[in-house]
């Protein structure tokens, strides 16, 4: 693997009532384990998977946010999230478990267009 | 050019399995090649060869394992993946201590890096079912 690409991984699915979400996080875990230059985008539901104090454990779910942190381990910095998903959902960057650079739709879709891989889930 | 396919829905529960066989196909017929199938959340299912659809139903895991095997093309299945899902090949069978195993002929279970090795070495990697 000795070509280096840009990824970015697009999160749109809420963390719960799929497995979307989990599976996601382990690809971005690898791709970061692996070294590429790795970019996160969470949008529409997707910023549900950011809310702090999550607890699925009612419905026998593991709490994949306590692996968020771990970006930041690998060196991952580049986390966005589309502002208009948060403001239609009445969020703001304050109730997101880990730092992110909130962007508009037009940034997104510039974000888009920079990338060499996007994988979306 | 080189194409990968990333595969994320089960046969008979989304388009998006058989979209991606009739993607495969084409590239195939338009002369380009595939890097790599890989098979995903419930794309897994693809790679199981105890589906059993009717008779007058499109049986698309035997179509990926004609495909594969005509074209030897690499087809990986997650391996974490596939574990939860039920997929597993005789290793696996072995280590877990299941009574069966499943996984069809022409498919590998491997590691989520085969994924990022797709896009890294692929022209294009194309997601079907998210």
């Amino acid at each position: 693997m000795s070509i280096n690409k840009s990824f970015l991984i697009v999160n749109r699915k809420a963390p719960f009532g799929s497995a979307f979400a989990k599976e996601a996080l382990d690809v971005g875990l690898i791709a970061a384990a692996f070294g590429q230059r790795l970019s996160l985008l969470f949008m529409d539901d997707g910023v549900y998977q950011l809310l702090k104090q999550q607890d699925p454990s009612d419905i026998n779910q593991k709490n994949s946010s306590q692996t968020l942190p771990m970006l930041e381990m690998y060196d991952v910095k580049d986390i966005y999230v589309e502002a208009e998903s948060l403001l239609a959902r009445n969020l703001c960057a304050d109730d997101l478990l880990i730092p992110v650079e909130v962007i508009d739709k037009e940034t997104t879709s510039e974000l888009l267009e920079q990338q060499d891989i996007l994988l979306n889930f | 050019m080189k194409y990968s396919l990333a595969i994320y829905g089960a046969p008979y529960s989304s388009q998006a399995a058989d979209t991606a066989f009739s993607f495969a196909e084409a590239v195939i017929a338009r002369g380009h090649k595939i890097y790599r199938l890989f098979f995903y959340l419930d794309g897994v299912h693809n790679a199981s060869n105890l589906a059993t659809p009717p008779q007058d139903e499109n049986d698309l895991p035997a179509r990926w394992r004609e495909l594969i095997k005509a074209n030897n093309i690499d087809a990986v299945v997650c391996i974490a993946a596939g574990l939860r899902r039920g997929v597993l090949d005789e290793v696996e069978q072995q280590r877990y201590e299941k009574s069966g195993n499943n996984l069809s002929e022409g498919f590998t279970l491997s590691g989520l890096g085969q994924l990022i090795d797709a896009g890294t070495n692929s022209n294009q990697l194309i997601t079907f079912g998210a």
